[in-house]
């Protein structure tokens, strides 16, 4: 994740901005607006990304964002969520099927983090230990695109950030995590979202597909490991 | 009260004095986080990101000197938070000053509240110029008791001036989210504080409880949507206070309706933009700062990308619209990306609310001029620093496209302050505070 601030190269942002990109501004007199040391902006015609790839784009920033700096502030976090949401409701008024467990997954992750973060009363408030198991019979049912049911696997999820992650290494070794400099499941997940900027310059469905079954398999391996009493750290690190 | 707006056509500006460090290495202890002038103008205080808050005085000798009245100088530091940790949630409760807010004065010493995420603290800053001396044995002349002939009494001699500084009230406890405004009434005795899901009214002699006076917070926090951003009470009816969303909406609450203000008395939002919608509209919409207007007439709010002038009793659509950095509006998805688009600006009045003003991107502020509707942009950057140098306002062509390389990020102007009754403002970059007053004097 790079810091607040740091700008990225023109190469990554380039297939990824909006808009067509722009010669620097000309000011007349006064060159206060000047084009800083870093890559100019490329010669001759860029094709404007479709909607769909600027969708993907936002959407990868948004999950990326959502994992790494929750704890930031409630107001971010709300912002970011409700843009997923915006997102998520073009993209299934498109019929596009991008939604994907993983998604969802990341949205309660996000939303119980905060919860947890912010407002250690609402964990007061819910009987912890009677919604994990009732709940986990059901996750694999649950609806891929409804985000009103925030399960306890969710909470194990976050949950998780907690722990030293011994499977999922290898589920994630051969994805590039230059970017990433933590050793932990946080840049674990962070990278698994890094995928999606590559597939924004690939192909997106194709890789999309090999995320979301590596990332079935971190859904088993992560019941698993629910079952094995997380819900204990879990109940000590949040109430 | 100096109106300079009423007598030229046209204000230029002068630079007066820049304090901080001069290297460009920025210790992040010493980000200015909060800048606030007094209801009199004399003084001028800073927060920072360390807890500490430096309070400016300005030189009473050269007042009557034109050229000279705006010099602050230092007049007390002091520290007022400290980073707390919180064990059951193991997060660290930064020490950062949110917002600082002075008191009227009532009497020879100044008071003013200053906030950081969770707690409020109600500082005391006193002079001594006078100290007693000629105690018996203190510093009298007689080494001990035994001694002592005859008995004097101490009388008080002048010393070096002594500003001090001290916390006469901690408000603490009374807040779950981050607090993001403070604001103090004008019946000078109570005061709100807003955090993202609730506002509480507090009394200032009173620190064991506060009432709440507004609760956002859902039953379920799955189906939070909004938060509070900006809280301020009305400059003249202790009754009414307003406060700014993360969608845009400003909320018009009248304590007398009802003890819980969550039933807003009025509503302000303006219509949204088909044509410019994007995926960051709401974002952008966000507001960063809400501030009425001296008289409290009007109101004015800062988002991302403008400045809106709205007649309280008006809240379909604001009166006036000043667009501060439109051309940030194409590259709203760099901005995102390197989290710039949650930066928020604050904004303030003038004296006699003609013109407001803002800060931006590149150490750049605008200014805007209600009555004569020009504006400006103004640049606080350490090449323009001979004293009394005007300042030469920037061209900055609209309607072009402008790169993302152009706009630095990380030179960006959040906090400003305008002196309540003369042309002298205060102007925060990140580590340093640009004083610049009004040439024409």
């Amino acid at each position: 994740m790079l810091g607040r601030g740091v700008k990225r190269k023109w190469s990554c942002l380039e297939e990824e901005l909006e808009d067509l990109p722009a010669a620097p501004c000309v000011t007349e007199g006064k060159p206060h607006l000047n084009v800083s040391d870093g890559s100019s902006p490329p010669e001759g015609p860029v094709v404007a990304p479709s909607k769909s790839q600027q969708r993907q784009v936002v959407l990868g920033l948004c999950l990326e964002k959502l994992q790494t700096g929750v704890e930031l502030s409630l107001r971010r976090s709300v912002l970011l969520i409700n843009t997923l949401r915006q997102l998520q409701e073009e993209m299934r008024s498109d019929g596009e099927d991008v939604c994907s467990h993983r998604e969802s997954c990341l949205l309660r992750d996000s939303m119980k983090e905060d919860m947890a973060v912010t407002c250690p009363d609402c964990t007061e408030e819910d009987d912890i230990d009677s919604l994990l198991l009732p709940e986990l019979s059901n996750q694999e049912e649950a609806s891929l695109n409804d985000p009103k049911t925030f399960t306890a696997f969710s909470d194990a999820v976050s949950a998780m950030g907690y722990l030293s992650d011994l499977a999922l290494d290898d589920i994630f070794e051969d994805i590039d995590t230059s970017m990433y400099e933590s050793s932990d499941l946080s840049s674990a997940w962070a990278s698994g979202v890094g995928l999606w900027d590559e597939d924004v310059k690939v192909k997106q469905q194709g890789a999309l597909q090999s995320c979301i079954s590596d990332l079935n398999e971190l859904d088993h391996i992560m019941e698993i490991l629910v079952k094995r009493g997380v819900q204990t750290v879990f109940t000590k690190k949040w109430t | 009260m100096a109106e300079a707006g009423e007598k030229s056509s046209e204000m230029e500006w002068c630079f007066s004095q820049v304090k901080g460090a001069i290297d460009d290495e920025v210790a992040e202890a010493d980000l200015i986080s909060a800048v606030e002038f007094n209801y009199t103008g004399e003084l001028l205080a800073t927060g920072d990101k360390g807890g500490r808050i430096v309070i400016f005085q300005q030189n009473p000798e050269n007042k009557s000197q034109p050229q000279c009245h705006a010099e602050y100088n230092v007049y007390s530091t002091f520290q007022s938070h400290e980073p707390e940790f919180d064990y059951l949630k193991s997060l660290e409760i930064e020490e950062k000053i949110n917002k600082i807010r002075w008191l009227p004065k009532k009497n020879a010493a100044h008071f003013l509240l200053s906030t950081n995420d969770k707690t409020i603290k109600l500082w005391k800053i006193s002079e001594r110029n006078k100290r007693p001396e000629g105690y018996n044995l203190r510093n009298g002349p007689y080494k001990d008791f035994t001694s002592i002939a005859s008995l004097q009494v101490p009388v008080f001699k002048p010393m070096d001036l002594m500003v001090e500084a001290s916390p006469r009230r901690v408000f603490a406890n009374a807040h779950k989210y981050h607090i993001n405004s403070i604001s103090v009434n004008s019946d000078n005795e109570t005061y709100l504080s807003a955090d993202d899901l609730r506002i509480n009214l507090w009394h200032l002699e009173i620190t064991g409880q506060s009432f709440n006076i507004v609760d956002i917070k859902p039953a379920n926090m799955e189906d939070l949507t909004e938060v509070i951003t900006a809280a301020e009470f009305h400059p003249n009816q202790c009754h009414t206070l307003v406060y700014g969303s993360s969608k845009g909406i400003i909320r018009l609450c009248d304590m007398r309706a009802a003890a819980l203000c969550d039933k807003h008395a009025k509503i302000f939002e303006e219509p949204e933009d088909r044509n410019s919608r994007s995926f960051f509209s709401e974002i952008i919409s966000s507001i960063s700062d809400v501030k009425f207007s001296h008289s409290g007439r009007y109101m004015m709010t800062r988002d991302y990308l403008s400045v809106k002038i709205w007649d309280i009793n008006m809240g379909t659509r604001p009166i006036e619209t000043f667009q501060v950095n439109e051309y940030l509006r194409s590259n709203l998805c760099s901005l995102y990306d390197n989290d710039c688009i949650f930066d928020k600006f604050e904004c303030c009045w003038s004296g006699n609310d003609r013109v407001v003003m803002t800060g931006s991107y590149n150490n750049f502020f605008r200014m805007f001029d209600r009555g004569f509707r020009r504006d400006v942009t103004l640049e606080a950057s350490r090449e323009n620093c001979k004293p009394q140098s005007v300042l030469k306002p920037c061209k900055v062509s609209i309607g072009l496209e402008i790169s993302i390389d152009s706009v630095d990020c990380n030179k960006k102007i959040l906090h400003t302050a305008w002196h309540p009754l003369d042309n002298i403002i205060a102007v925060a970059t990140t580590n340093n505070l640009f004083i610049f007053q009004d040439k024409l004097k």
